[in-house]
């Protein structure tokens, strides 16, 4: 009896462990597939659409919770945003797509507002004008539109002396003055956080890589195509991040590295991007602009490179697949044919 | 099977039960789940006082959900947490463990009772609190745009990762001190997903990054299994396949922590 007491108890350890050294194994291999379940890696999302940001962020009950945010990137910008203004708290009205495209501050018109679809727009001056408008530090916003306080003005505020208080406590600006912007350096640790929190966060690591690229230092600027790297390593499929490198290295005089990127840009924008184009939910102004920016700088840069028939090609395919929305491309192929004929 | 093993089967279902009943009492005793649903209602209250002011738009609607959920979602896991790292501690310094294993109750029997009670408290909670988070809100029209079959989704793996913190509760209460490992297991469950890509956007490159991000994914990443965002973001279900991969990798990590919970337990000389 004892005997088989005994037995019976060695077989139930044998097996536990049997199974403890299974499930082991199984574990020690199992980073081969665990490693694709992301289940929070997905493209669009209320969190990071434009619209639902300022809706969620300028709500009465937003203002009551205070940055209280569930998830921490959101909670992020909204710290950026007090930081950008010296810590004054103006109520949410900065226009994240735009910031992530030009590095464009306040809110204006989208760059494809001021043309119609299909016509030439002018997509080097465009990036030179913001790039420039970066790079003030310091720089009052007169032009801005009206964004008022979280603390409210003496004539609106009914706590009377305790407002008072409140206001002399704390950065306060009266809204009717210009902003004051700070130079972002202040900023950029908290793209930093964003990304962190977040890989997946393609416009943050645009604006980032805009303010890093902002500072006009050598080694910032290398920073900044580092932090590019990072963010297209870790979303490979964000056309608009590929774009930005393009242009960097555009600017290097590096013509080859540019083309590369330019093309991934274009062949991932004309992938994305949906038939309706901008009249699609889920693809924005900002990302047509950008999408038609990739095609065009794709098709130049082969030009410059010399490779004048493969960029006529190259326009041919991008109109095929883009329409009307790459008009600008019928008058660059004829300059090309010119080229070709001239040659 | 002899006659001995086949008697010793309702035993050890009375023990867990016996064991689940005294976690049961004891979580009632602490308070800790009522000032958890205190909150929660408290929350609830908040929500029924916006729909009587008006929810401005769609936005708000779904970022004041997502705040809930969250929040049950966190009640759950924090009450596992707390309940789990603290029996093996409590009832060795208490010596009501030796009258326990005095009787015919296998280690092994013990800590799988303690497992599954804490557990169930935990998905106890999670689906409590979850409900009063939730049920407020049907009444807006809103409600109709979320997506029932990753609401169920999130549910299981709320209830896996649940099932994961309690193991790892009961598996590092027997190698720290309490407090060391309620603190450990908490940065882990709130901040490991950040702590990974912080390490990967530094040592990402390199000859030795696919060995880091392999090495890396050793660590229990409880964000897989929270689907509370996607949930309120409008992003659909998952796949089958990725859905069947996240509740084998719960699964597998909660069964390997509860062996070696088994096996530290076992070498243990009390």
């Amino acid at each position: 009896m004892n005997g088989n007491m005994h037995t019976s108890r060695n077989q139930r350890g044998l097996t536990r462990t049997h199974v403890l050294w299974v499930l082991l194994a199984i574990f020690l291999l199992s980073p081969a597939v665990t490693a694709y379940l992301q289940p929070n890696r997905y493209e669009g999302g209320r969190l990071k659409d434009d619209a639902d940001i300022e809706a969620r962020n300028t709500s009465a009950f937003a203002l009551i919770l205070g940055e209280v945010r569930a998830n921490v990137s959101d909670l992020l910008f909204v710290k950026t945003e007090l930081y950008l203004h010296s810590g004054v708290a103006y109520m949410p009205h900065l226009d994240y797509e735009a910031m992530a495209q030009t590095g464009d501050i306040e809110h204006r018109p989208a760059p494809s507002d001021d043309h119609e679809p299909g016509t030439e727009f002018d997509f080097e001056r465009h990036f030179r004008e913001h790039q420039e408008e970066i790079g003030h530090e310091h720089h009052d916003h007169h032009e801005d539109e009206y964004a008022p306080t979280i603390i409210p003005t003496a004539r609106q505020d009914f706590r009377g002396f305790i407002g008072e208080l409140h206001r002399r406590v704390k950065p306060w600006r009266d809204p009717a003055l210009a902003h004051v912007h700070t130079d972002g350096r202040e900023l950029l640790p908290w793209y930093r956080l964003m990304t962190l929190s977040d890989p997946h966060h393609i416009r943050a690591y645009m604006i980032g890589a805009w303010w890093l690229k902002a500072q006009r230092q050598e080694a910032q600027r290398e920073e900044a195509m580092r932090f590019l790297a990072e963010g297209i390593r870790n979303n490979p499929r964000a056309f608009q991040l590929y774009m930005m490198r393009g242009y960097m290295h555009h600017e290097d005089g590096n013509i080859e590295a540019a083309r590369d990127d330019f093309e991934k840009a274009a062949g991932f924008a004309v992938q994305q991007r949906p038939l309706q184009g901008p009249e699609h939910r889920d693809w924005t102004d900002y990302m047509e602009d950008d999408a038609r920016g990739a095609v065009r700088m794709h098709v130049l840069m082969e030009r410059d490179l010399g490779n004048v028939e493969r960029a006529i090609e190259l326009s041919r395919q991008y109109r095929e697949a883009m329409g009307t929305a790459v008009a600008f491309l019928n008058r660059i192929e004829r300059d090309l044919q010119a080229m070709l004929e001239e040659e | 099977m002899s006659a001995a093993s086949e008697a010793r089967v309702p035993a050890t279902s009375t023990a867990i039960a016996l064991l689940a009943r005294g976690v049961a009492i004891e979580i009632f005793r602490r308070k800790e789940f009522y000032v958890l649903l205190f909150l929660m209602c408290i929350y609830a209250v908040g929500v029924i006082i916006a729909g009587a002011v008006g929810i401005e738009d769609a936005a708000t609607f779904f970022f004041l959900l997502n705040l809930g959920l969250t929040f049950a979602y966190l009640s759950g896991h924090l009450l596992a947490l707390l309940t789990a790292a603290r029996q093996i501690p409590k009832e060795i310094e208490h010596r009501t463990l030796y009258p326990l294993l005095a009787r015919p109750v296998t280690r092994q029997t013990y800590i799988l009772g303690k497992w599954i009670a804490t557990t169930a408290a935990g998905i106890t909670a999670l689906f409590l609190l979850t409900a009063l988070s939730f049920v407020p809100w049907l009444v807006f029209p809103e409600a109709t745009a979320l997506s029932v079959p990753l609401f169920l989704q999130m549910l299981v793996l709320g209830c896996l990762s649940i099932a994961l913190i309690a193991a790892l509760g009961l598996l590092l209460s027997l190698a720290v001190p309490t407090g060391v490992s309620l603190t450990i297991i908490a940065l882990f469950f709130l901040f490991w997903n950040q702590a990974k890509a912080f390490v990967l956007a530094w040592h990402g490159e390199g000859p030795a990054a696919g060995f880091l991000r392999w090495a890396l994914e050793y660590v229990p990443d409880f964000s897989k299994l929270n689907l509370v965002t996607r949930y309120t973001d409008g992003v659909g279900p998952l796949a089958a396949g990725e859905f069947l991969g996240l509740v084998l990798y719960g699964g597998l990590t909660t069964a390997l922590a509860l062996l070696l919970t088994g096996v530290l337990f076992e070498r243990r000389q009390l």
